[in-house]
């Protein structure tokens, strides 16, 4: 007897116990079935379900280590003029003036 | 218990008509993807399996009282949640999976199950010839771990295809082919059939 014979066999003596469905069974199960669920996602909501919990921490992270990095990435701010400095020379005097302007003074024309 | 006419359907062929499948089919590609069906659309869908489904779902809890109730809650969840079957999908297959995870679950809740019929008087219900054998060979179903003997009775008495029994299970369909290898091998011994 070769393997699809056996099969035959086996499942012939298989199928000799066949029970019926009990009367009423599946009217429960419906019956139950129609009291109102929320609906039924689909496969991609359900997907979406998983993925986006899985993204808030990984969004606190980047965010988290953005705040860290960025401070030392951004340029350092450029240092406040605090005189201003005019030189001239009188070659053939031999005299040098210098002026400084400290603080006080006014870097723009005022209306 | 009630029995049945024995079957002459071979194995891996379903016991259901096709054509009744195909009719059954028609009706939900009048759906749309993600609706829920209708009462009335979902008894035609189930009709043609839906013995089938009670049987393999009683005899994979080894003819156990709580098989009444997995059936239910198996119909139940498939009713409730059939937008999630896709419209070209294969809805014996579908149902027959939600099933298996129903069967899982009761499994875990309930530990162990014990038979509810009495192995000694199955043949009695059965037709005619060769009782001791058809004791045999669910003497031999009983033994098995619950998932080989899913796959035994999906393919011997629901007549699924490898192909579908991995579907079903979610076993890759090498390992349904070697748990259907080992049954065969232990099968022909029991039976009295010489090995080849």
């Amino acid at each position: 007897m070769n393997d699809r014979q056996l099969d035959d066999r086996i499942s012939d003596l298989v199928r000799r116990v066949a029970l019926d469905v009990p009367d009423g069974l599946e009217e429960k199960a419906l019956e139950a079935g129609r009291t109102p669920v929320m609906r039924a996602d689909t496969h991609t909501q359900r997907r979406a379900n998983r993925i986006w919990p899985a993204l808030i921490p990984a969004a606190v992270l980047a965010g988290a280590a953005a705040l860290l990095v960025l401070p030392a990435l951004r340029r350092p701010p450029a240092a406040p003029i605090t005189e201003i400095r005019t030189e001239f020379e009188l070659a053939d005097k031999n005299i040098k003036v210098i002026f400084f302007q400290k603080p006080d003074f006014n870097l723009f024309k005022e209306n | 218990m009630k029995s049945g006419a024995s079957c002459a359907v071979r194995p891996g062929t379903a016991l259901v008509s096709w054509v009744e499948m195909r009719d059954a089919r028609i009706i939900a590609l009048k759906r749309t993807d993600g609706e829920t069906l209708s009462e009335v659309d979902f008894r035609d869908l189930l009709e043609p399996c839906r013995r089938k489904l009670y049987n393999y779902i009683a005899k994979a809890l080894a003819f156990s009282a709580d098989a009444d109730d997995v059936y239910q809650e198996t119909l139940l969840r498939a009713f409730q949640f059939s937008a999630t079957f896709r419209r070209d999908g294969d809805f014996a297959a579908w149902i027959f999976g939600i099933a298996h995870n129903e069967i899982r679950r009761a499994r875990k809740k309930a530990g162990r199950f014990a038979a509810g019929v009495d192995l000694e008087s199955l043949p009695a219900a059965a037709p005619a010839s060769d009782p001791d054998l058809v004791r045999d060979v669910y003497r031999f179903a009983e033994r098995l771990k619950p998932r080989p003997r899913e796959v035994f009775f999906l393919f011997y008495d629901g007549g699924f295809k490898i192909s579908e029994i991995a579907q079903v299970t979610g076993l890759r369909e090498g390992n349904v082919k070697f748990i259907l290898n080992r049954a065969r091998r232990a099968l022909r011994t029991i039976l009295g059939e010489p090995h080849e």
